[in-house]
């Protein structure tokens, strides 16, 4: 069940209606909330949600034994374990079956090599399903390991405020990842707001601009660009023009900020309307100056607990600048590695370290340059390597990158895509990143002015147009293949 | 951004935006509401939504609101140029025919199984037959060339064999796999659909008989590979049994 349908539709309208109306004390809201969170991710398959308890579970147990010691040894043993757990957890689901198979290969070439007759060593080959939002609840739960580890947090004695932070239906998909000491302080005022008479507990006006942003950028920008543009050429690069590769090497940088963004955008709205605040997970990811600063704009809540948890543990800045980029590079080689197990992946992760390691080094990025011109250059080489980066991503195999590169040759061969459509929508996404936080506060304004019953009218219209120019089917989103 | 308690509101008032928003926008979409209820997987969930939806049609239809959104709709990718295009297809997307195709039943479809016999469930099971629905039109006997003049056992750059590749979302990655295989100017051109979501049995959601239909009679291909089914499992067994159901009762 993915949010832009009329199957969630109806499952929130049931959720938001418990939530407020039917169950009014604290406790049968936290139960009912993790009740419809369960039942949420049993719509993908039910086994899932025992996987999702054990890891609840064994968060709860590693928590308890953390913070209930006070001898730094134990406490640091206790984190190892909590740490190696879910990193097995994880690895098991989403890494076993690549590494399994080229651990086999390898111990194949050393029996080979060794003039042996097969390899004494094989792992067997197991296929299992990915549990939909793994890597973003396995993070949830470490971040609480992290967070009473740290003593940022103390550790919940309470299983059902545990079960509702990582199973917390809005984040529970593709995130954002909401850190344990951001989310458990809010569950109490959460769950008893609304109860006294004449209160007023949501912030509809900024739930609904979210919402209706990110149905706009997955439903019209990214599904648009993608099925124009971008799918089809990167489907076989090797038979569109230059101009065509080059605008859906482009246009993807479009389509991953509209698709994750939008996701991010009614999550946030989604939880919001059941009084949750969340912090925000993108914002104009594409006028960074530096690389640095993009990741401080791009997946904010991912780049945030890899600093605060993975940065930090390496040592961060404290111990000399070799150990800085060294923390930096390692970093990011897991965070690309989180996506998944493949060489691209691997290669966006040195990327990504490699160019905050530079930048670190020579100490660029750390401010924007004054003059406009400077600035401008500054904003379109960040562009340009993120792009770059997103073909890396993007590429299933060194071979396809390779393809595409070499496609930005096919001068001669006649352009097959009508670009009018998609090159507009590529523009118009981009520019989005031009408006100033000003323009959004006055806008913003100006819907919390206008009255109640026009703003249904306006909700109205708005799901009218998007049912004239929506697609005929379903388009998945990006990130839920992580 | 500071809210103040101007930003806030009470569920009552939000209930109330949401009411005046469904209403309005059911009026405007009444035409079209049928097609994400046929997407509710829990059937009685979706029975509840459909017969609502289908009120809701007709008092659009008795104020004659319920042809806006569809008009638009139509001028909208008449002017940017993608009714053509298989996303947008409306011709073979969402279609609502589920009782047509029961009339047109070939008597050993599971449904018109059903409809004749007393004892559903045995015949029911018998997933296999199902499968018959796929053949309301017969695929070509032999595969000829695109072009007749040219021998059929030699394929080059200039004649290359045409293959088609069609099914669900799978089908992306293994056509543009084996396109990117062969590569430009070989004696293989490599032709495919992929549709997200779509599967054998819910022709309401793609109508892919009616689509090979149309494609194989504008262009003839050698081999037509297809990769189906996945999409399948998730109320195929429910979908017999519903339509079997509704249609003992209608007496048909």
């Amino acid at each position: 069940m993915i949010f832009p349908t009329f199957s969630f539709a109806f499952f929130f309208l049931v959720v938001f209606i418990g939530f407020w109306y039917v169950f009014r004390r604290s406790r049968d809201r936290t139960l009912f909330l993790i009740a419809a969170s369960y039942l949420f991710y049993a719509f993908w398959d039910w086994r899932f949600c025992f996987l999702l308890l054990f890891s609840t579970a064994l968060n709860y147990g590693f928590g308890l034994l953390i913070g209930t010691r006070k001898e730094h040894l134990w406490r640091k043993f206790y984190l190892i374990l909590a740490v190696l757990a879910n990193v097995l957890l994880l690895g098991f689901f989403k890494y076993y079956t690549t590494a399994a198979t080229h651990l086999n290969a390898l111990f194949s070439w050393i029996a080979a090599s060794s003039s042996q007759h097969g390899s004494p060593f094989s792992l067997p080959i197991i296929t299992v399903l990915l549990p939909v939002g793994i890597s973003f609840f396995t993070f949830k739960a470490l971040s609480y390991i992290f967070d009473v580890y740290l003593c940022k947090i103390p550790p919940l004695k309470s299983f059902p405020d545990i079960m509702l932070y990582i199973s917390f239906f809005p984040q529970l998909a593709s995130g954002p990842i909401v850190q344990a000491s951001d989310f458990l302080p809010q569950i109490e005022p959460a769950v008893t707001a609304g109860i006294e008479p004449g209160s007023r507990p949501i912030r509809f006006d900024r739930a609904a601009a979210l919402l209706v942003s990110g149905l706009i950028k997955k439903m019209i920008l990214a599904n648009f660009i993608s099925t124009l543009l971008v799918d089809p050429v990167f489907a076989d690069p090797s038979v569109f023009n230059t101009l065509e590769v080059f605008l859906a090497g482009v246009g993807y940088s479009a389509v991953i900020y509209a698709d994750f963004s939008g996701y991010s955008d009614m999550a946030i709205g989604i939880a919001l309307l059941l009084g949750f605040h969340t912090p925000d997970n993108f914002n104009r990811p594409y006028i960074s100056y530096s690389v640095t600063e993009f990741w401080k704009r791009w997946h904010i809540t991912f780049s945030s607990w890899l600093r605060d948890y993975l940065y930090f543990a390496f040592g961060g800045s404290r111990f000399g600048k070799i150990r800085t980029l060294f923390a930096l590079i390692a970093t990011m080689i897991i965070g690309g590695l989180w996506h998944g197990a493949s060489i691209p992946f691997l290669i966006w992760g040195c990327m990504q370290g490699c160019a905050l390691a530079v930048e670190r080094a020579c100490n660029y990025g750390t401010k924007r340059s004054v003059r406009s011109w400077k600035a401008a250059v500054q904003i379109v080489g960040t562009f340009s390597f993120v792009t770059l980066s997103w073909l890396v991503f993007r590429s299933q195999s060194l071979q396809s990158l390779g393809l595409w590169f070499s496609s930005l040759g096919n001068f001669s061969i006649p352009l097959s895509i009508p670009l009018p459509v998609p090159l507009f929508l590529i523009i118009l996404t981009l520019s989005t990143q031009f408006v100033s936080r000003n323009i959004r506060k006055r806008s913003m304004k100006s819907w919390i002015a206008v009255p109640i019953p026009v703003k249904g009218i306006v909700l109205a219209a708005f799901f009218a147009i998007l049912a004239i120019v929506s697609m005929s089917g379903i388009a998945p989103f990006i990130y839920f293949q992580f | 951004m500071k809210f103040t308690r101007k930003d806030r509101y009470s569920p009552n008032h939000v209930l109330l935006i949401i009411t005046v928003c469904v209403f309005l926008s059911s009026l405007l979409c009444a035409k079209s509401l049928w097609i994400p209820a046929t997407r509710i997987s829990n059937l009685h969930i979706r029975a509840v939504v459909l017969s609502i939806t289908e009120a809701v049609a007709a008092v659009s239809a008795s104020i004659g609101s319920d042809s806006v959104t569809p008009r638009i709709r139509s001028a909208f990718l008449s002017i940017t140029g993608l009714d053509s295009h298989s996303s947008w297809d409306s011709r073979y997307f969402n279609r609502r025919n589920t009782q047509q195709v029961q009339k047109k039943l070939p008597e050993d479809t599971p449904i018109a199984l059903a409809q004749n016999s007393p004892n559903l469930a045995s015949e029911i099971s018998d997933s296999t037959n199902a499968f018959s629905l796929l053949k309301r039109t017969p695929p070509p006997s032999t595969p000829q060339p695109a072009d007749k003049n040219v021998p059929t056992s030699v394929y080059s750059c200039a004649y290359p064999l045409p293959v088609y590749f069609f099914g669900d979302s799978q089908v992306f990655s293994l056509a543009s796999g084996l396109s990117r295989l062969v590569g430009k100017g070989s004696a293989i051109d490599v032709d495919f659909l992929a549709i997200h979501s779509s599967g054998f049995i819910r022709d309401d959601f793609y109508d892919w008989p009616q689509k090979l239909e149309d494609t194989l009679s504008e262009k003839q291909y050698a081999a037509v590979a297809m990769m189906l089914g996945m999409n399948d499992y998730q109320n195929f067994g429910q979908t017999i049994v519903e339509s079997s159901r509704s249609a003992l009762r209608s007496g048909n």
